[in-house]
């Protein structure tokens, strides 16, 4: 039950993205397309399980004084085999991903992640805790990018949906458009979460 | 002293680890980056050059890190040359590559390689109806860019609302060209 209550924590209430307000550079970054959000999507959540798994492992083992640097070099390892990965089997997704993979390293989702529960807990409960962020903030990217191919492009994964009357608003894929969209659902998410609680 | 012993021992341990294991997996991804590399290159030449993988062979001229210079050969007689160049445009790098005849007399094609530029304003330079005047532009590092529709060969037509993506590809073209020429004159065959 509590594990069950650490996996599906990160889906809406704790929301790393929309209520914990982290990771938002590769948010509104690569959020353009539905195709970037899930190689984003995918990239973050094999990042986050492979360190959160190795960080409860090692946590009893680690002076607490290096723990933050021991942290970034397993997330770093982790970052660079998913870059590699891309780049060798996704060229076109990798070129389209630019930069924002290698960022993964400094995206606070993960560090965040392992300050506040993978260095706390055992490996079971960090899995699980690592898949609920993931879906997280694959939740986030999917509505965000979704919005944004839609009315950006009137396309859903490449997928024409809106017809020949649409005229794309273009703002919606340049960076205003991203601020547009996370605002609003800043803004949704904080008022579902408040009315629920009182 | 025990405790810094300690740290220095488990720092090094994880970053050696972690060394070994990209060392260990750059194995796997190394060739394959390689490849899509070359293949990215190849169908670009075949693109902007119009050279056949079955029968011609290319050869690289020149290669730095801001122009790169092919020489597509069809036997042993150069069918055309292959410059790719790069610049600054509106928000990014530019990045291009264009065929151009062996006699340097005219442009064959040109393709953005790479470009960051305003979707439905810069970016349009990637659209076909934009690239399509390019074909039998003179290569002659001297061409400028106009306003309204023209034939000339010396003449390009920009984008409206983007003058200034319009004017670094022209740039780019005319300084590459320029570089592609001294170069095969000193020491090009």
């Amino acid at each position: 039950m509590n594990l069950w209550k650490e996996f599906i924590k990160g889906w809406w209430k704790e929301n790393p993205v929309f209520v914990m307000v982290l990771g938002t550079c590769p948010t509104l970054a690569v959020t353009n397309s539905v195709r970037n959000a899930i190689g984003m999507i995918a990239a973050v959540a094999f990042v986050l399980l492979g360190s959160s798994i190795i960080v409860s492992l090692i946590r009893k083992m680690v002076p607490n004084q290096v723990r933050i640097a021991t942290f970034i070099v397993v997330i770093a390892t982790f970052v660079t085999m998913a870059d590699r990965y891309l780049a060798a089997y996704y060229p076109d997704l990798s070129k389209a991903l630019g930069p924002y993979v290698p960022l993964i390293v400094v995206n606070c989702i993960i560090l965040g992640r392992q300050e506040a529960f993978a260095s706390k807990h055992g490996v079971l409960e960090s899995i699980m805790d690592a898949l609920g962020m993931s879906i997280g903030f694959g939740i986030a990217l999917l509505l965000m990018s979704s919005v944004r191919e839609i009315l950006g492009s009137g396309t859903w994964l490449g997928m024409k949906v809106l017809g020949h009357w649409f005229i794309p608003w273009q703002v919606m894929i340049l960076p205003a458009g991203a601020f547009f969209v996370f605002g609003f659902l800043v803004w949704g998410f904080n008022a579902v979460n408040k009315a629920f609680k009182g | 002293m025990k405790e810094s012993i300690r740290m220095i021992a488990v720092l090094t341990f994880f970053a050696l680890l972690s060394g070994g294991i990209l060392g260990w997996f750059n194995t796997f991804t190394e060739k394959r980056v390689e490849e899509n590399r070359l293949r990215e290159l190849l169908s670009s030449l075949q693109a902007v050059t119009g050279m056949d993988p079955k029968t011609d062979t290319y050869e690289v001229v020149k290669k730095e890190k801001d122009f790169e210079l092919y020489r597509i050969l069809s036997g042993t007689k150069t069918k055309a040359y292959a410059i790719v160049g790069e610049g600054n445009g509106y928000q990014d790098k530019i990045r291009l590559i264009f065929g151009v005849s062996p006699d340097f007399s005219k442009i064959l094609a040109l393709k953005i390689l790479e470009e960051k530029d305003t979707p439905g304003l810069g970016a349009r330079i990637e659209s076909e109806e934009y690239l399509s005047q390019w074909k039998g532009k003179a290569a002659n590092g001297s061409l400028k860019l106009v306003k309204t529709p023209t034939q000339n060969p010396y003449e390009v037509q920009a984008i409206t609302g983007a003058t200034i993506s319009s004017t670094a590809v022209l740039n780019i073209v005319n300084k590459s060209v320029l570089r592609a020429k001294k170069i095969l004159k000193e020491g090009g065959k």
